[in-house]
């Protein structure tokens, strides 16, 4: 492996730790900063939240016609 | 020619299926490609092997259509950890990298294959994937992959699953070239998910051990239902399941139920291959007696709702066969078709199709022999040319079969009370062989259940097998007069069949259970009496047929014992190497490899060799 070579890997490795030291630090940050904040407003003041919810039969319209169906995500 | 290839993967059970001119012509799970079994991964081997079977190039392809909304799913699951932050943390960890490496990157994935190479990913952009990736609701996936193959014109569709974005049960009415849906019940209440917890809880692996737990009810008296039903879910009138969450752990945990659900049926979870007992048993047969009163109150609601005279089922919960069974003889609906891959993968199938007739607009074939799933025999199969290049580059000892005398060679066979593996045609896509990749038994011998599970399959003993028999004699054998041609149908066996148990099964002794002679086809008679029924048509598969018949003839029986080609924990056999080894790993006699008859007395001797077994993840 030649010297060129050498240097991409190391930075390819030393980009993929950083990821993932990103990743584990912001993780928690998110979901005990924004997630965990959000939620008690949620369900608390605004009483919403699934753990409260009840089964049913919720009417929709939804047929393999509907226009832009397939092009969306959501 | 419109053509659209379907994928569904990321979750569980990845498959690719491609449809030409709304004709299906090819599907498959890649577990069976990858030897993994449930392989969720990008399905470049399934894309592979469809576009081999249709020759076309992924230029010539006008749409690809992923299974579900991954921007439906994500909201879901945020919604879930809005639902019990600050607790959940431990799953948020584990689902949001999964998300950022490759559930937002679908299409991306898809497109340009970055996620792995090959020619599913890499191939798309390199050889020229210039079209639309598209995205079909996943009850839709259902749902059409339930109708649009079906045999009927119009019919009440019900899909009923764990979850796929929030939906957990829908229904709606097929007509023609459309499927619409009008309901649907959400996230977290599901009976999916509910069927998933006791799975778990009984120690089974969720998403693969729920037909182990529907095969275990019959030995336990359902006993806890009405616990069931004052602690921890309601059925409604309309069907419409409410679970109390305050039992389960599945929104923010990793696990399925949570301690409270333990202290409410006796103590902790079975550890996964421990003894089974009495509890577990009663478990069973207790959540399937629930799941059966859900399944039928929402089939009386559709049929009520929608006033439609044939009922389309698919979603995981529709490879309940005991509970399709009982839908079959309440007789709410004149004829109900069943999606024989009625879990994720089917959905890709779907999701093909969905875009075939709603997105192009193609016109709905008509039905060929007995509907538009071609048997299901979708999968690849291999020339006699190919096998035996195989057999004589393996060195393996081999006869050669005339035509006329495969079907005879096979039943005489399984008349000796041999064991045969059957490789035979194009691999059947679903979840069940159906005689193109199976392993054949004597139903009249008092041993083969127990012979079959033991020594070939690995299994747990009390596992059931079930009956391929002659459509045309399926009322000989059976309380059913219908066709079931995907082992889709649990009926029980006639009374005049059936021999008395010699005792009350109250015990654990779940061996001396299966022991007992119940009918004069014991290997195939549950301990309730009651067969998981395959009626084999000539139309579909004509060996098969012929098999059975030469058997009928040999013996006066038309039903033979049919379980999938594979060991404990192992994707059902795909290639006939996969089937070759299988074959030499287990105490299987004879081996059908598509017109090559071989004996296993006369194969090379191999030194025994039980690494293998650490080869499959046990189920």
């Amino acid at each position: 492996m030649g010297w060129r070579d050498k240097i991409k890997m190391y930075l390819a490795m030393a980009r993929i730790a950083g990821r993932k030291f990103l990743l584990a630090a912001l993780l928690p940050m998110v979901y005990f900063g924004v997630i965990s904040g959000y939620a008690l407003i949620w369900r608390w003041l605004l009483r919403r939240g699934l753990m409260k919810s009840r089964g049913g039969w919720a009417t929709i319209a939804e047929s393999t016609d509907t226009p832009n169906l397939f092009n969306r995500t959501v | 020619m419109t053509i659209t290839l379907g994928i569904s993967c990321f979750y569980h059970d990845a498959a690719a299926a491609l449809v030409r001119d709304g004709e299906i012509i090819a599907a498959a799970q890649e577990e069976r490609f990858s030897r993994r079994k449930g392989d969720p991964s990008f399905p470049e081997s399934a894309i592979n092997y469809c576009m081999e079977e249709a020759r076309v190039r992924v230029g010539d392809i006008d749409t690809v259509v992923f299974y579900d909304k991954p921007g439906l799913t994500f909201d879901r699951i945020v919604h879930s950890f809005l639902s019990v932050a600050p607790r959940g943390f431990k799953a948020w960890r584990e689902a949001i990298p999964r998300w950022m490496g490759e559930k937002f990157h679908t299409k991306e994935i898809i497109v340009s294959g970055l996620h792995e190479s090959g020619i599913g990913g890499e191939a798309l952009a390199r050889i020229g994937y210039g079209g639309p990736v598209l995205y079909t609701p996943h009850h839709l996936a259902h749902a059409s992959a339930a109708f649009f193959p079906s045999p009927f014109d119009r019919a009440a569709v019900l899909t009923i699953d764990g979850v796929g974005e929030w939906a957990t049960a829908s229904y709606g009415v097929g007509k023609g070239s459309r499927v619409s849906l009008s309901r649907e019940m959400r996230f977290p209440h599901s009976l999916g998910l509910l069927y998933s917890a006791f799975t778990y809880f009984c120690g089974f692996k969720v998403n693969s051990g729920e037909y182990k737990l529907m095969g275990l009810a019959p030995y336990g008296t359902p006993c806890y239902v009405e616990t069931i039903k004052n602690y921890v879910a309601q059925i409604g009138e309309d069907g419409a399941v409410t679970l109390n969450l305050d039992y389960f752990d599945y929104m923010g945990g990793l696990e399925m139920v949570n301690d409270r659900f333990a202290r409410l049926f006796g103590g902790p979870r079975r550890f996964p291959e421990s003894r089974v007992t009495r509890r577990e048993m009663d478990l069973a047969a207790s959540i399937q007696a629930f799941t059966e009163e859900a399944v039928l109150a929402m089939a009386r609601h559709v049929r009520k709702e929608t006033g439609e005279k044939y009922l389309c089922l698919a979603g995981g919960v529709a490879l309940n066969c005991v509970a399709n069974g009982k839908l079959y003889r309440d007789k709410l609906f004149d004829e109900i078709w069943i999606q024989p891959s009625a879990g994720d993968a089917g959905s890709a199938l779907g999701a093909a199709l969905a875009v075939q007739f709603g997105h192009h607009r193609v016109a709905r074939p008509p039905k060929q022999a007995l509907d538009r799933q071609k048997g299901s025999y979708l999968g690849p199969r291999f020339s006699e040319r190919e096998v035996e290049a195989y057999l004589v580059a393996k060195g393996c000892a081999y006869r050669k079969l005339d035509m006329a005398e495969r079907g005879d060679t096979v039943a005489e066979a399984l008349a000796q009370g041999a064991v045969v593996g059957l490789f035979n045609g194009r691999m059947e896509f679903g979840p069940r062989s159906l005689g193109a990749r199976s392993i054949l038994g004597d139903p009249r011998r008092e041993d083969t259940q127990r012979t079959m599970n033991l020594r070939i399959k690995y299994r747990e003993s009390f596992r059931p097998f079930a009956p391929a028999v002659l459509a045309e004699d399926v009322e000989t054998y059976f309380d059913y007069s219908g066709v079931s041609p995907y082992m889709l149908m649990v009926a029980p066996v006639r009374e005049d069949r059936r021999k008395k148990r010699t005792e009350q099964f109250i015990g654990e002794d779940l061996l001396a259970a299966v022991n007992q002679v119940r009918s004069d086809i014991p290997a195939v008679t549950h301990w309730d009496y009651s067969a998981r029924i395959q009626t084999v048509h000539a139309e579909t598969n004509p060996l098969f047929h012929e098999v059975i018949s030469r058997f009928k003839k040999k013996t006066g029986i038309s039903v033979v014992v049919n379980t999938s080609f594979n060991v404990r924990g192992e994707p059902i056999v795909c290639t006939p190497d996969d089937a070759y080894r299988c074959f030499m790993r287990t105490d299987m006699d004879y081996l059908y490899l598509e017109g090559f008859w071989l004996d296993k007395r006369e194969q090379p001797v191999v030194e025994k060799d039980d690494s293998w077994m650490q080869e499959f993840e046990l189920d």
